[in-house]
């Protein structure tokens, strides 16, 4: 019994979730990759905003300055830290630079 | 310190405090095309959209707490496991009264940015629990580029 635990217990640990995937339209120019995160570990499931995610547009705009972020994958995922007592909440943006001329913003 | 409560129900006062705070959980996150002059020279803006949903599980333990005898806190169990089991299916937070609630999220986009010239839009589906009851929450966070 006491091995079933730990077999389980130690089968658990380390186990992600995607919660939710998106993609916009791909762009023709794919030469100037960009991408952003933004975590928060959640503890007891106690969390009283989702604010951590609201940085990531800026973050994707600063690395492309006079240009557009196009081809945007989003993936919102949720890994086990501790069981049943920590999960890290997980955004991952990333992107292509774009601009008039067809070349990435340098 | 504890409170007691009838039929062997106790709360501590930590636990009821904790109870009542409020969670958010999110669904899902869907970043928008984004254009960078826009973002840093554009207006910010966020709306939410609600409804409230029902948490069929969580009034159903209150039910089953508050039944005055055995009997009918077995019956009050079986009423209640079979409302849950009929909302089973994917699906996100608790069932709402009005499903459509998010609908108007356009034309609230275009309210808050008439030029139509948005980018860097983020929708958040997201749900504020609270014990029995939700906050089912549509989350649009963008920025308005002005006149064209």
């Amino acid at each position: 019994m006491r091995w079933m635990v730990l077999l389980t217990a130690l089968a658990s640990v380390g186990c992600t979730h995607l919660r939710s995937f998106s993609v916009t339209t791909i762009p023709e120019d794919r030469s100037r990759p960009v991408e952003a995160a933004g975590q928060r570990i959640v503890v007891l499931g106690i969390n009283a905003t989702n604010d951590f995610a609201d940085t990531l547009v800026a973050d994707l705009a600063e690395q492309c300055p006079d240009g557009r972020v196009s081809g945007i994958i989003t993936r919102y995922e949720v890994a086990m830290v501790v069981p049943i007592f920590a999960y890290a909440h997980r955004v991952y943006v990333s992107g292509h630079c774009v601009t008039a001329t067809g070349v990435g913003a340098q | 310190m504890e409170h007691s409560a009838p039929y062997g129900v106790t709360m501590s006062p930590l636990l009821l405090a904790l109870s009542t705070i409020g969670c958010m959980k999110m669904h899902a996150i869907q970043v928008g095309e984004i254009d960078a002059k826009a973002v840093e020279n554009g207006e910010r803006f966020e709306i939410k959209l609600s409804a409230i949903g029902v948490s069929t599980e969580d009034l159903g333990d209150i039910a089953e707490k508050l039944s005055r005898s055995r009997e009918s806190r077995d019956e009050t169990a079986i009423v209640s496991d079979i409302i849950e089991l009929s909302q089973l299916g994917p699906r996100t937070g608790e069932p709402v009264f009005n499903p459509q609630f998010a609908d108007r999220l356009h034309r609230e986009i275009l309210t808050r940015c008439p030029s139509g010239r948005v980018t860097g839009l983020v929708t958040i589906r997201e749900t504020a629990d609270y014990p029995g009851i939700t906050g089912e929450i549509v989350k649009a966070v963008g920025y308005c580029g002005g006149e064209q």
